[in-house]
């Protein structure tokens, strides 16, 4: 097994993932200047790291990327010390589990558009299931087709600018050929 | 670009198994709605979920509710058939926002007070509940 430290076109393992990071709080941060018409809906543009890593990191090292984009984007919204923090482990921790099964399941019969929509999908529904448990009651059902609606439009946008960035970009052509013969 | 050479734009296109995933979200959506579309009938109410519980109240009496909730209160106006967050405690305000409901299945929320607003539908004639 290498180490994290080893060097990959001058980067190691350890300082790529902690540039990835980075790029996630940044795109947490844009997020957060955006205007949300309601609550509960996010562009998720901060998972575009996440899926785009899917197939190039190790399952532990997209573990860390998911906890520091968990944790810095309840930095950035304020929302560290609050509830909010529990959804947006749940969620993000969901779709990532789904995301990496259904790759493993389906491979490159699904683009990343579909693997995004997987994660979108199961991630809405964890918490719509922890808004019935803990929030709203039954309540929380009514919010479910906006939520899911635009929660699978987000979806699609996040898959589509991952593959895109995963089809043009030399840098992740470069990264992921170090990686995966690492 | 050479001459006589054309820009391909290469954009991202979907695979067959990737409507897999947008289909059930489709599915589920839709689904939803329409459980939700089938409890609509009847007099216009308000029900205001709280974590002290939920409270019902027709769409015809004017009224404020203050509902509190782990930041504060929040204060619900009832007035001329339309029902809004006048004002609360929590930092984003979206609730506030989110402006009047008059239509049964129109909905706002303050989730970080926990506080959810829903006009619907109750064939009984109600002045007020409290669960």
């Amino acid at each position: 097994m290498s180490s994290p430290n080893k060097e990959i076109h001058g980067v190691s393992r350890r300082r790529l993932l902690a540039f990835l990071s980075a790029i996630g709080l940044f795109l947490a941060a844009i997020e957060y200047l955006l205007p949300k018409p309601v609550p509960f809906i996010r562009l998720g543009i901060s998972n575009i790291p996440l899926v785009l890593m899917l197939d190039v990191l190790r399952f532990r090292e997209l573990l860390v990327l998911a906890a520091v984009k968990v944790l810095g984007q309840g930095l950035i919204n304020g929302t560290l010390v609050s509830y909010v923090l529990l959804f947006s482990a749940v969620g993000t921790f969901t779709a990532l589990f789904t995301m990496a099964a259904v790759r493993r399941l389906f491979g490159l019969r699904l683009s990343l558009i579909g693997v995004s929509l997987w994660g979108a999908l199961t991630s809405n529904l964890a918490q719509l299931g922890l808004s019935v448990l803990i929030l709203l009651g039954e309540n929380a059902w009514v919010i479910g087709p906006v939520i899911l609606g635009t929660g699978g439009a987000t979806g699609f946008l996040v898959g589509w600018l991952a593959q895109m960035f995963q089809s043009r970009s030399v840098w992740f052509r470069e990264v992921r050929r170090a990686l995966v013969s690492d | 670009m050479g001459r006589g050479e054309t820009a391909v734009l290469n954009l991202p296109r979907m695979k067959g198994w990737d409507l897999i995933p947008l289909l059930l979200t489709l599915v589920l959506a839709g689904g939803l709605a329409w459980m939700g579309v089938r409890q609509l009938e009847g007099q216009p109410m308000v029900e205001i979920q709280t974590p002290e519980g939920q409270f019902v109240y027709p769409m015809s009496t004017d009224r404020y509710f203050p509902a509190r909730g782990p930041l504060g209160t929040s204060v619900i106006t009832i007035r001329d058939g339309q029902a809004w967050f006048e004002s609360s405690p929590c930092q984003n305000q979206i609730c506030v926002q989110m402006g009047h409901q008059h239509e049964p299945g129109q909905w706002a929320a303050c989730l970080p007070n926990r506080i959810f607003l829903r006009i619907t539908a109750r064939r009984e004639e109600v002045d007020v509940i409290s669960q």
